[in-house]
């Protein structure tokens, strides 16, 4: 299947500073693709030299095998919601509208019709006299984005259109946005820096981190599948433990389990166990575990209220801290036995490698992802796990890899919690963890948002 | 409601407040008296009230034909200062990038010169020995020197139109700096060309910057009196030169009080109406 978009190894420098380094990227047709990034990231920039803001210093963009990087921004077969909408104020909310099919001098009978269809769209037709500055930020980033729809553009540029709108409006907005994308088909390239954001609209995600991507994936592969320690710390909260592998036994201070992945054979390696997956052992439990759990002993430091499941703070007889989640109620103290599901703990890279093109995955096809839950990385068989025991706690769950539009139907949104709060993210046992959208709260070890 | 007491507000209106009153329309009002008196045949200002004054100003054509060249010159000095002064502001906002606070600084450093050097520096530029002349002779484009440069309303146009366009650029730049630039890529994204931009995007949203350019290069042309005097000769006489020499050698102060306060009304209403389309035409 040929991309819609291709980029092929954007290279951008502002004076000294390389901003994008090499970026390969392919978007497929009618795709929901979300490029996610802290700040300063370059996300911005590479949708500016889609639309045509900016020239790349090298590299090439393609879009239906055409060469796009010669062409002015407009004649650009691309449209852009702008972060901070850019109506212009001088016109009614009609003529905002209006401004492009008139640039392309649409017969005016036409114009008229689109124009009011999609007004009727984004429901603003009752403000079609009047000026943008007399709407709200919701009211103009609907105008925003029909002003932009009304093209049919191939593909609609959104950067980071939600974040001028508050918490409430904002999860309002993303579920009309996706619903929206789904009616019109078209394209969307999204920027933002909203985790959150990207898990519950995208198709796919791509994490740019310095100029370069550190992975391309479904929001359900690459919370449950980092590729590297970036991803998986950007991607919700978790811990990574520094192993020494030799001789097929993975130890990690006082932590130690099996490990047979092929590329650590011997040495340091970095594991990615989300707090979900640690669960605490009940103290009247004896039997022992099965052999694909790892138990620990550890002190609990803190414990933090977080609405459905509380973070807590944990750290080894070694010193090595972890965080924990567990279902709120019970607060626990001094010394506990911990456990985890070994094939929870993913092998994760250090550093990304900018090699991340990957051909145009075909959209709405059932997804790959999500084979063997908790399965440590494709390239990384476990070593003999017959485990008939069924993935534990919190580790997302088997059931349906939706066909169609992977169902990333926003769960954050449906939770009525307050965004900071790490409870919108799979609870202990929660078949629901299928999109965990990753708590926000950031301790320590998340990269700042 | 506020957060500033009365009494700090009243502290801060009086200063300005006095100064308006004292050397705005404590002068004014003596004018306005002035403009009701007569002088009589030995040269003494009588203090009885008459409508002389604008009498005289209708009967005798002379002052009609005076303003309405007064006002032709300010118009055509207005339109020039225009069309130099926006696309200098429109270069210089949009496309100056490094050079852009030396650029504004040269715009800028004529208003430092004294009027009355830049005055003459085009009388040396103009006269019939002048700098022109004697170029126009060096190509043997012309025999004789040319005499309508200096001393005609031409000249006086010319030496306006220099010491007013950075009037009119300085109000044209601001409402241009003022345009977020991505209104300006929002048009180009939506598929219209670069001229299409600025007639739909750009000059609406500078017309505020226009009319305010166009009212300083208008007023200040029409209450010039210094250009006509140095440049103009007598076909370029302004409505100001009549009444200064009113004040001066003709001492008739009266009559000239009165030419004045017609002006300050033809002037205040200009200045009203120009307010009314800005209201009418910017937006927020």
């Amino acid at each position: 299947m040929i991309p819609l978009l291709s980029i092929r190894s954007l290279i951008k420098r502002f004076g000294e500073r390389e901003v994008l380094r090499g970026v390969s990227l392919d978007v497929a047709s009618g795709e929901f693709l979300t490029i996610l990034g802290e700040s300063g990231s370059g996300k911005t920039t590479l949708l500016r030299m889609i639309a045509g803001f900016e020239q790349p210093d090298s590299g090439e963009i393609w879009m239906d095998n055409e060469r796009l990087e010669g062409l002015p921004a407009y004649q650009r077969p691309v449209n852009t919601v702008f972060q901070s909408y850019a109506l212009f104020p001088h016109l009614s909310v009609r003529e905002n509208v209006a401004y492009g099919l008139r640039a392309q001098r649409a017969p005016r009978a036409e114009i008229f019709g689109r124009v009011e269809q999609a007004l009727a769209m984004v429901k603003m037709s009752e403000f079609a006299r009047q000026a943008p500055a007399r709407l709200s930020g919701g009211q103009q980033q609907r105008v925003a984005l029909a002003r932009a729809l009304v093209n049919r553009p191939k593909l609609l540029l959104l950067d980071e259109p939600l974040s001028a709108l508050d918490a409430n409006l904002r999860r309002q907005m993303q579920v009309e946005l996706k619903s929206l994308q789904r009616e019109v088909g078209i394209t969307f390239l999204f920027v933002t820096h909203d985790q959150d954001e990207a898990m519950a609209l995208s198709d796919r995600v791509a994490l740019l981190r310095a100029g370069g991507l550190e992975q391309v994936a479904t929001p359900r592969e690459i919370y449950n599948r980092p590729e590297t320690a970036y991803v998986a710390q950007f991607i919700g909260q978790t811990n990574i433990l520094r192993a020494e592998v030799s001789g097929g036994v993975a130890c990690a201070g006082t932590i130690a389990w099996r490990w047979g992945g092929s590329a650590y054979s011997n040495g340091t390696a970095l594991f990615s166990l989300r707090p979900e997956s640690i669960r605490v052992v009940p103290p009247a439990e004896t039997s022992l575990p099965s052999e694909d759990t790892v138990r620990f002993r550890a002190r609990v430091v803190t414990q933090t209220f977080g609405g459905a499941s509380d973070f807590m703070e944990i750290v080894c007889p070694d010193r090595q801290a972890l965080r924990v989640r567990v279902a709120s109620g019970s607060t626990l103290e001094s010394e506990q036995r911990f456990e985890f599901d070994m094939r929870d703990a993913i092998a994760v890279r250090a550093t990304g490698s900018a090699a991340a093109s990957i051909g145009a995955p075909s959209v709405g096809a059932p997804s790959v992802d999500v084979p063997s839950v908790g399965a440590p990385s494709v390239d990384l068989p476990s070593v003999g796990t017959p485990s008939v025991d069924l993935p534990s706690v919190g580790t997302p769950s088997v059931d349906a890899p939706s066909v169609g539009t992977p169902s990333v139907d926003l769960p954050s949104v449906e939770t009525p919690s307050a965004e900071p709060t790490p409870a919108d993210a799979a609870p202990a046992g929660g078949p629901s963890a299928e999109v965990p959208s990753a708590g926000a709260a950031s301790t320590g070890e998340g990269p700042a948002q | 409601m506020s957060m500033y007491t009365r009494e700090y507000k009243t502290a801060v209106a009086v200063p300005p407040l006095l100064w308006v009153t004292v050397f705005l329309l404590l002068p004014y009002s003596i004018l306005f008296c002035y403009s009701f008196w007569t002088v009589s045949p030995m040269q003494v200002i009588v203090h009885s009230w008459t409508f002389d004054n604008y009498r005289e100003l209708v009967r005798n054509p002379i002052y009609a034909l005076v303003l309405f060249r007064s006002m032709r010159i300010a118009v055509t000095v207005t339109l020039l200062a225009l069309a130099l002064g926006y696309p200098l502001a429109y270069c210089l906002s949009f496309f100056a990038t490094k050079r852009k606070d030396l650029l504004y600084q040269l715009v800028i450093i004529p208003l430092w010169v004294s009027y009355l050097v830049r005055g003459y520096a085009w009388k040396t530029i103009l006269g019939s020995d002048g700098v022109l002349n004697g170029f126009l002779q060096y190509l043997h484009l012309t025999h004789h020197p040319i005499g309508f440069f200096l001393y005609s309303p031409f000249a006086v146009i010319l030496t306006l139109t220099h010491i007013y366009t950075p009037f009119t650029f300085l109000p044209i730049y601001a409402s241009l700096e003022h345009i977020p630039r991505n209104l300006v890529e929002a048009s180009h994204d939506l598929g219209a060309s670069p001229l299409r931009t600025f007639w739909r995007v750009i000059f609406p949203l500078s017309i505020p910057g226009v009319l305010a350019g166009a009212t300083f290069a208008f007023v200040l042309t029409l209450g010039d009196f210094l250009a006509p005097l140095l440049v103009g000769g007598p076909s370029g006489i302004m409505i100001s030169n009549i009444v200064v020499s009113l004040f001066g050698a003709a001492y008739n102060w009266p009559l000239g009080a009165a030419i004045s306060l017609c002006m300050l009304l033809l002037v205040v209403g200009l200045l009203a109406g120009v307010e009314r389309l800005e209201k009418k035409l910017s937006y927020s």
